[in-house]
């Protein structure tokens, strides 16, 4: 089964469905993903030495690529969740597959790139991963955010609309959130 | 579990502003350590930053520097050429852009991403022309901006091609001196840039290069403001990300550290902490970049090493003390002399904690900074006139010591001038760089010194009011075209003639020197001391609102800047004396409160500022009632004084005298306060002479305790003369007032109204008019009972009483129990009992309530006549003994109080049948209205008593 099969108009209803409680159009929309944007992730780091896979364009590409057109605001939110959802396991599996092309293990430290910035920013994304699944417990909103920000590379604004809250309080819920998040990944000096 | 609710609390303490935090944090925490613990961990976390977090996730195929883009692309006009370096804010890359034949070289900051763009843009294009109105000498300057292909804005500005100020230093083997030079040019580029209302923010060395022509250019000014948007934006925006990148730890203000809201004051400890690292080569903490809190605390509750020892501190991070002498070309020895003391000052002042304790100005800083260049005193407070006359004496050291002898032995007055002549002439050379003005400004004060020498002079020892005349007379001649050093001498003249009791001339040239002040480019704080003295001179003329608006221009000039060697307190002193003599004795009591906290501080020993600031809350405190804490004060002045002063004859031991006296006579110890008193107007007499206002102050205090021992007659007759003396010295001074109702009030208790009216007669006119009105009720009520005793058949006396007594009851006058005594008086007079009753019930819950009340014989006396007269005389028998009691007790044998007593009681005994008793009461009353008060009238009528008394015995 793949992505292509499915025409537009029906992935629409796909994420109307699953947002109304359907548990089997979730799933469904959930491979359609993911296929999705393991494809388009594949394609952008294909084996050239330097490129950078930049989740914010994925997520734009496949968002174009699966709605043609625009999404209700509760399905729109949705769809995005789904969509930080997939792309934290896509990352995920490139990582375990990378790491056990290379050296057979995981948690090796990825350099992520900030196009440009100074500092060379890495980040454990297995420990990230870990880190996000316990904030999921402790405070399930916030890491929500999390995923919508750093995963589905959403602007703090978009995240506002989708969330019917105030950008002002997204910002400040981020920041309570990248505090955890920052400590949990070694401290206020992380690299 | 504790990590969701250290989230959850979290959250709530972002939505707080910053300042807010801690407190609420403390708060919500209060015995619960692990929970405050995860806050503050996260907090910390939140204040650093964490950039990786900060972009979204994406992953590069191989772990290598991405390629940078921008060199060899265009940015606006530019072109961008390489990267030439890179911060906590961006990327900085040299362009240049080419305009015909020239090639415009810049520095391009690409800022960092996570900093948002839309913002900084919208800021950028607002405040353009502000920033562009930033020239400057000192300053690179910025030149454009726009947002890169990705969407990250870029600000062009000024390329420098320099060196950190202290790399440069040290390279150059700069001693302390050039240091100091070169770091002036930074202050003037900061003061620049405050003046356009732009603060740096983020100053230190790698902003502040020193270019290859030797000049001081500051980088990035505005952007700060730029990024992070300088308060247009709520307090719990987003700032925080921004401010964090910014943010330099080591020379960052506490205020700065706590989040809190920074200004001027931010880059005034910034310049602070760059003095002190060109100086000592370290800095002046030792700051932990990955524990924030801990730098809070440290830069909050911990002094910088001393700057004399900082030189040898740190060795690991600073370098080896001996490099680093000869990095500045200097000893050890040569080093610590030059630190010690002034410079110390200055750099405690730039990196004080509190931001108004701080230099209020990048340009005060420097203006220190050129007079400890220069060996004059610098302006920080601590500096008291010792020390500001040491300085004088370091640089005219020939003339000062040939002019000791004298100066010595003419005393204090002097010294307090040569105080302020030293700091005139330091003044004067700061504002006008003019040699021939400062040349002038010596000439003057060394030869107005050196004529005091008796070597100079054999034969002839001018008195410090010769002096004075003399310096007066040449200020017209020599600095017609100088206003503001005319203004300045004048001050000093002014304020050394009221040191002298002599008001007149003291008011005429303070009022030359404010006339002089308009438009003169005096320092703010010469000009409030000018003022300060032209206010007290106002007070002395009783134009109380005059004198409250200037003091408050003047306070408001000096805000924020510390006491100023007593500045601050004088003011605050003229303020609380003005609210007083105006009646509103609880902010009169508050304002002196803090004039003597602004005073005394926590200096041991306490010095004259501090020594004058409790004699004055002394009376303060008496004002509002409150007796025992206006004698302690006044034991805490006098102790003050005596371990300033010892047995020297002083000025403050005199006031110091008088307001123990004063306090001791008002508790009911009198008996102590006389003495002291005595020898306190022995000791004005001999320094202010006998026509000195002062001296009419110590026979008035010396009265006032006579009356508080029932003396009538010598309080009267010692009011008398402070009354005579002082509206001379001091015409319609606010001490009339009281001074006349002294008067008559004795003469009236003596039964004296011949007297009492003659000094009515003879003083009301020298009154100050209006009166305030506690006074003014007080003189009608006085006036009345004159009238009463004069003819108390008068048919208007009553109504006009109860007039008055209405009025007092409106408004709560502390003078109504008086008043309705004298209404319960003539209610007996005219046979209403009942009425005099229910005055006399009234009158005594508030006589009563103080067991030192004057009133209080005056109240026994009439609730006897009362009682007796309500056919209860045994009652009024025994009243009459428990008052007589009290006062022989007290020693009060010769008082009217027991003789109008004894009288009364004599009378009472007699008609009862005892009337040996009476007579012997009879006796001693009416010898006392004989001998002491020599009041015929009442003789007369205890004679006629006792004719009666003795009458009815032999019947």
């Amino acid at each position: 089964m793949t992505a292509s099969a499915q025409t537009p108009g029906e992935l629409a209803s796909l994420v109307g469905a699953a947002n109304g409680g359907d548990a089997g159009a979730r799933d469904r929309l959930f491979e359609i993903v993911y296929e999705e944007l393991r494809r388009r992730a594949r394609h952008q780091l294909g084996d050239l030495p330097r490129s950078t896979l930049c989740t914010t364009q994925l997520v734009h590409e496949a968002y174009l690529k699966l709605v043609d057109k625009p999404l209700a605001l509760t399905d729109r939110a949705h769809f995005f969740r789904l969509v930080a959802q997939v792309m934290r396991q896509v990352l995920i599996d490139h990582l375990r597959e990378r790491g056990a092309q290379r050296r057979g293990g995981d948690g090796q430290r990825v350099t992520l790139t900030d196009q440009g910035v100074s500092e060379a920013l890495s980040l454990d994304l297995l420990a990230l991963d870990a880190a996000l699944h316990e904030l999921a417990q402790e405070a399930p909103e916030l890491a929500d955010l999390v995923e919508l920000r750093l995963l589905a590379g959403l602007e703090f604004g978009a995240i506002a609309e989708l969330r019917g809250q105030s950008e002002r309080t997204v910002y400040r819920d981020w920041r309570a959130a990248r505090a955890f998040l920052s400590l949990r990944l070694g401290g206020p000096e992380a690299p | 579990m504790t990590a969701r609710r250290a989230l959850s609390l979290m959250r709530e303490l972002l939505a707080l502003p910053a300042e807010r935090r801690q407190g609420e944090l403390e708060r919500r925490c209060a015995g619960d350590a692990a929970l405050r613990a995860q806050v503050e961990a996260l907090l910390a976390a939140d204040a650093a930053g964490a950039p990786a977090l900060d972009v979204p996730v994406s992953l590069s195929a191989a772990p290598a520097e991405p390629a940078d883009p921008l060199p060899g692309s265009r940015l606006g006009p530019f072109l961008v050429r390489e990267q030439v370096g890179r911060g906590g804010m961006g990327t900085v890359y040299r362009a240049t852009r080419s305009a015909g034949d020239f090639a415009q070289e810049v520095a391009i900051k690409v800022v960092r991403r996570g900093l948002d763009s839309d913002d900084i843009l919208d800021r950028f294009r607002r405040e353009r022309r502000i920033l562009a109105g930033l020239s400057h000498a000192n300053l690179a300057r910025l030149v454009d901006g726009g947002l890169c292909p990705d969407g990250r804005p870029w600000f062009a500005m000024e390329f420098i091609r320099g060196e950190p100020i202290t790399q440069w230093c040290d390279r150059h083997r700069l001693g302390l001196n050039q240091r100091i030079a070169l770091l002036l040019q930074a202050c003037a580029a900061v003061q620049h840039a405050h003046e356009r209302l732009v603060v740096h923010r983020d100053l230190k060395p790698a902003n502040i290069l020193v270019d290859q022509a030797g000049q001081v250019r500051l980088l990035d000014f505005g952007i700060a403001r730029l990024l992070d948007g300088d308060g247009d934006q709520g307090p719990d925006g987003p700032p925080t990300l921004a401010a964090a990148a910014l943010l330099t730890p080591e020379y960052a203000a506490p205020e700065q550290l706590r989040g809190a809201p920074v200004g001027v004051a931010a880059d005034v400890y910034a310049l602070g902490v760059l003095l002190y690292e060109l100086v000592a080569g370290t800095l002046p903490f030792r700051i932990d970049r990955a524990d924030l809190a801990r730098a809070r605390a440290t830069v909050a509750d911990t002094l910088p090493a001393r700057l004399a020892s900082a030189i040898a501190a740190d060795p690991e991070r600073a370098g080896d003390p001996g490099q680093r002498l000869a990095a500045r070309s200097t000893t050890l020895a040569g080093y610590r002399r030059q630190v010690r003391g002034d410079l110390e000052r200055i750099v405690a002042v730039a990196l004080a904690g509190e931001p108004e304790r701080r230099y209020p100005t990048a340009q005060a800083l420097a203006a220190d900074l050129r007079r400890f260049l220069r060996g004059e005193p610098v302006a920080v407070v601590e500096a008291g006139w010792r020390y500001r006359l040491g300085k004088f004496v370091a640089r005219h050291r020939l003339p000062v010591a040939l002019a000791a002898t004298a100066l010595l032995a003419l005393g204090i007055g002097v010294a307090g001038m040569l105080w302020q002549a030293g700091r005139v002439a330091a003044e004067a050379r700061r504002t006008v760089e003019a040699s021939a003005r400062a040349e002038a400004v010596k000439r003057f004060l060394v030869e107005a010194l050196t004529a005091a020498n008796p070597f100079l002079n054999p034969g002839q020892v001018p008195t410090v009011r010769d002096l004075l005349d003399r310096a007066a007379r040449r200020i017209e001649g020599e600095l017609g075209d100088q206003p503001a050093l005319a203004a300045e001498l004048r001050g000093v003249i002014g304020t050394s003639y009221r040191g002298l009791g002599e008001m007149e001339r003291a008011h005429e040239h303070l009022g030359q020197a404010m006339a002089l002040l308009e438009g003169s480019d005096l320092a703010p704080e010469v000009a409030a001391e000018i003022k300060a003295e032209y206010a007290h001179a106002l007070i002395a003329g009783n134009r109380l609102d005059e004198t409250l608006a200037l003091v408050a221009g003047a306070l408001a000039s000096i805000d924020g800047r510390g006491d100023l060697g007593g500045l601050r307190s004088r003011l605050l002193l003229v303020r609380a004396t003005a609210l007083r003599l105006s009646g509103q004795s609880e902010a009169a009591l508050a304002a002196q409160q803090a004039a003597a906290t602004a005073a005394c501080g926590d200096r041991q020993p306490p010095d004259q500022a501090c020594v004058g600031a409790l004699i004055e809350l002394k009376y303060f405190h008496e004002a509002v009632g409150d007796r025992d804490r206006a004698l302690s004060t006044a034991e805490q002045a006098w102790q003050a004084a005596r371990s300033l002063h010892g047995e020297r004859p002083h000025p403050q031991q005199v006031m110091a005298g008088g307001a123990l006296g004063d306090a001791l006579s008002s508790a009911g110890r009198s008996a102590e306060a006389i003495p002291l008193l005595e020898a306190t107007l022995a000791q004005a007499l001999a320094i202010y002479g006998h026509d000195n206002f002062r001296h009419a102050r110590a026979l008035d205090w010396l009265a006032q305790a006579h009356e508080d021992a029932g003396n009538a007659r010598q309080a009267a007759e010692l009011t008398e003369r402070a009354f005579a003396i002082g509206a001379a010295a001091v015409p319609r001074n606010p001490l009339t007032p009281i001074w006349l109702h002294r008067i008559a009030g004795n003469w009236l208790a003596l039964e004296r109204p011949d007297l009492a009216r003659a000094a009515w007669v003879a003083h009301r006119d020298a009154l100050p008019d209006p009166l305030p009105a506690a006074l003014a009720d007080a003189l009608d009520l006085l006036e009345l009972r004159l009238e009463v005793q004069e003819r108390p058949a008068a048919a208007d006396l009553a109504p006009r009483t109860d007039a008055l007594l209405r009025r007092l009851e409106a408004s709560a006058s502390a003078r109504l129990a008086s008043a309705r005594l004298l209404a319960a008086r003539l209610a007996l007079e005219r046979g209403d009992a009942d009425g005099a009753g229910a005055l006399l019930a009234d009158a005594a819950q508030a006589i009563e309530a103080d067991p030192l009340h004057p009133a209080r014989d005056e109240l026994a006396l009439l609730r006897a006549r009362q009682q007796a007269a309500s056919l209860q005389p045994q009652l009024a028998l025994s009243g009459l003994d428990v008052a007589i009691a009290r006062l022989q007790a007290g020693g009060r044998e010769a008082t009217p109080a027991l003789a109008r007593l004894r009288d009364e009681r004599g009378r009472l005994r007699c008609a009862l049948g005892e009337h040996a008793d009476g007579l012997g009461d009879l006796a001693a009353a009416g010898a006392f209205w004989r001998d002491i008060a020599g009041s015929a009238q009442a003789a007369a009528g205890t004679d006629a008593a006792a004719r009666r008394c003795r009458h009815a015995a032999g019947a």
